[in-house]
């Protein structure tokens, strides 16, 4: 089950930094945004209220603003597959990073009811191979969902079950590439991964949010809270998306052709407002030293080409593209083998808010190409 | 609101001055941070799933359904964040289709009367926030944007569930925009 508290540890003795405190100091109330013109402006003296609010909003974001790096809505009626692998994504922990909470919505396969648990299993791998496990968590529902005596009755909504768990052993900072499983029949429906943060593991405390009037103006105020923006924005920012095949069944989305086709519909060759697409929303995103270069994010898919009878060395194109048809980011003839793995791009994108959609397509050589799962996510 | 700048290091340490113009670029980051950086981004798409199944003219059944996280703050009375969402969908036969969108505190439930089992008209018992579209169009398209509020998650783990109705002849590959707002 791993550690229970959501926020870390307790901070050892002597564990506390200057101008820090052991004990979290904010509410859970959301803060209002922290009122610029009434707080900084030349010739206005340092202010209490105005410490106490950026320590406030540096705590709140670390804690109360972690990023969600997995979640599917997916089918109820009739859901899950036949084989064991469900979803894939890949993901990177925050600055400080304690534990994924993660919930898991766990449905009984009817038709097999004592004999097992009825399961799901979350394994998280350091390698973009899939070989190196890093933690892996069950949700188990249970057996006998209706008691012994249920023959296939209909399942109601009193038999979705969601199980929430933190899942801890991963670094701060870190990509890490993961997968869902159903076992022990169990069916999942549908799941969510939070990345947690912990500023007594990660950061010798909470930034002081007690400041009066008569409190000494040192340079560890601005200090502490320097830090964590520059952590926060680098690090914790949002997931933005993560596209997976149900892959029960050993099936992802293959092609054979090399023009480029929406990875969603696999028929579209060309972008339009009908064709699926993903709204990102990136507006106030960059920094003021970005707004000619746009928005630092990392692309992550997982992927195989098989070489058939393609004279090439490589294969399997992914492109993200704008609504004009632009390319935003690309990986190009980057997959050489027929055991899939995780290939990434860092690139950026214009901070404004439209429709990218994903295209995927083979190399000329009549080589096939097969994708599993994209993640994409800002980062730095 | 101002663009974010990460101050340099010269901006703190011992026997630096205190410059307005520093602090007033914490607090423009964090303001952004919370605001658009860390902005709850999740459209999703299914390449499998195209679901018509369970159809009704009259009353909505449920396709999908799935758990959220929608932050762990907790909202008052004086702001609150919202959800920014739209349906990629059309009818599969030119006849009229619905597609509705709730997020819900807790899991549904079966109505008063009604035969246990998922394809029936779901009860929402606890806070929940609604949306819904109609077409008639055969070609598949981005609805509308609709706003629902985040405040109906619980309050511990910050989670809801999204919970997808249909309505006659309506197909839905999935949401194309879902975004978590700024607070207002």
């Amino acid at each position: 089950m791993g550690k229970q508290h959501p926020f870390g540890e307790k901070l050892g003795d002597g564990g506390v930094g200057p101008i820090k405190t052991a004990s979290n100091p904010t509410p859970r109330d959301a803060a209002p945004p922290i009122q610029l013109d009434r707080w900084y402006r030349v010739g206005r003296h340092p202010d209490a209220n105005a410490a106490n609010d950026l320590a406030i909003a540096a705590t709140q974001g670390a804690l109360y603003r972690p990023k969600q790096v997995f979640c599917s809505p997916c089918r109820l009626i009739n859901a899950g597959v036949t084989g064991p692998i469900r979803w894939r994504f890949s993901f990177r922990t925050g600055a400080y990073h304690h534990a994924l909470l993660v919930a898991a919505v766990v449905l009984p396969n009817s038709g097999i009811l004592a004999l097992y648990n009825h399961s799901a299993k979350l394994s998280i791998y350091s390698d973009t191979a899939e070989a190196t496990l890093v933690v892996s968590e069950t949700f188990s529902r249970g057996s006998n969902p209706h008691g012994t005596a249920w023959s296939g009755s209909s399942m109601d909504w009193a038999d979705v079950r969601p199980i929430t768990k933190l899942v801890t052993g991963l670094s701060p900072d870190t990509a890490y590439y993961a997968k869902w499983e159903d076992v022990d029949y169990g069916i999942l429906q549908s799941a969510s991964v939070v990345d947690l943060q912990s500023l007594t593991e990660n950061n010798d405390g909470y930034p002081a949010a007690n400041h009066t009037a008569m409190s000494p103006v040192v340079d560890d105020v601005r200090r502490n809270i320097a830090s964590m923006v520059s952590s926060l924005w680098k690090k914790n920012a949002a997931h933005l998306l993560n596209w997976t095949v149900d892959d029960g069944t050993g099936a992802p989305v293959t092609i054979t052709s090399s023009t480029a086709t929406n990875i969603v519909d696999g028929s579209s060759t060309s972008v339009s407002a009908a064709t699926p697409g993903f709204y990102l929303d990136l507006t106030d995103c960059d920094r003021l030293s970005q707004a000619s270069t746009g928005v630092p994010c990392v692309m992550k898919v997982f992927a195989k080409w098989t070489k058939n009878a393609s004279p090439n060395a490589a294969g399997g194109t992914i492109l993200l593209k704008d609504s004009g048809g632009a390319t935003v980011a690309s990986i190009t003839d980057g997959w050489s083998s027929a055991t899939p793995v995780w290939v990434s791009v860092s690139f950026n994108m214009d901070a404004v808010n439209d429709k990218y959609d994903i295209t995927y397509n083979s190399d000329a050589g009549g080589g096939s190409f097969a994708v599993y799962a994209i993640s994409i996510y800002m980062y730095e | 609101m101002p663009k974010t700048e990460l101050i340099p290091d010269i901006a703190t340490g011992d026997g630096k001055p205190l410059d307005v113009g520093h602090d007033r670029a914490l607090a423009v980051g964090l303001n952004n941070f919370h605001d658009h950086r860390s902005a709850i981004s999740n459209p999703f798409l299914w390449r499998e799933y195209t679901d018509d199944t369970s159809s009704g003219t009259t009353e909505y059944y449920t396709l999908w359904a799935g758990i959220i996280f929608l932050g762990l703050e907790h909202y008052g009375t004086a702001f609150t964040r919202s959800i920014t969402l739209a349906p990629f969908f059309r009818s599969h036969d030119g006849a009229s289709g619905s597609i509705r969108a709730t997020l819900v505190r807790t899991l549904p439930t079966v109505g008063p009367g009604a035969a246990a089992g998922l394809i029936t008209p779901p009860l929402f018992a606890d806070a929940f926030a609604q949306a819904e579209w109609t077409t008639t169009s055969t070609t598949y398209a981005t609805g509308s944007d609709a706003t629902l509020s985040c405040g109906v998650k619980d309050l511990f783990f910050g989670f809801s569930y999204l919970v997808v109705d249909k309505k006659g002849s309506a197909q839905i590959r999935g949401f194309s925009k879902f975004r978590q707002g700024a607070r207002v």
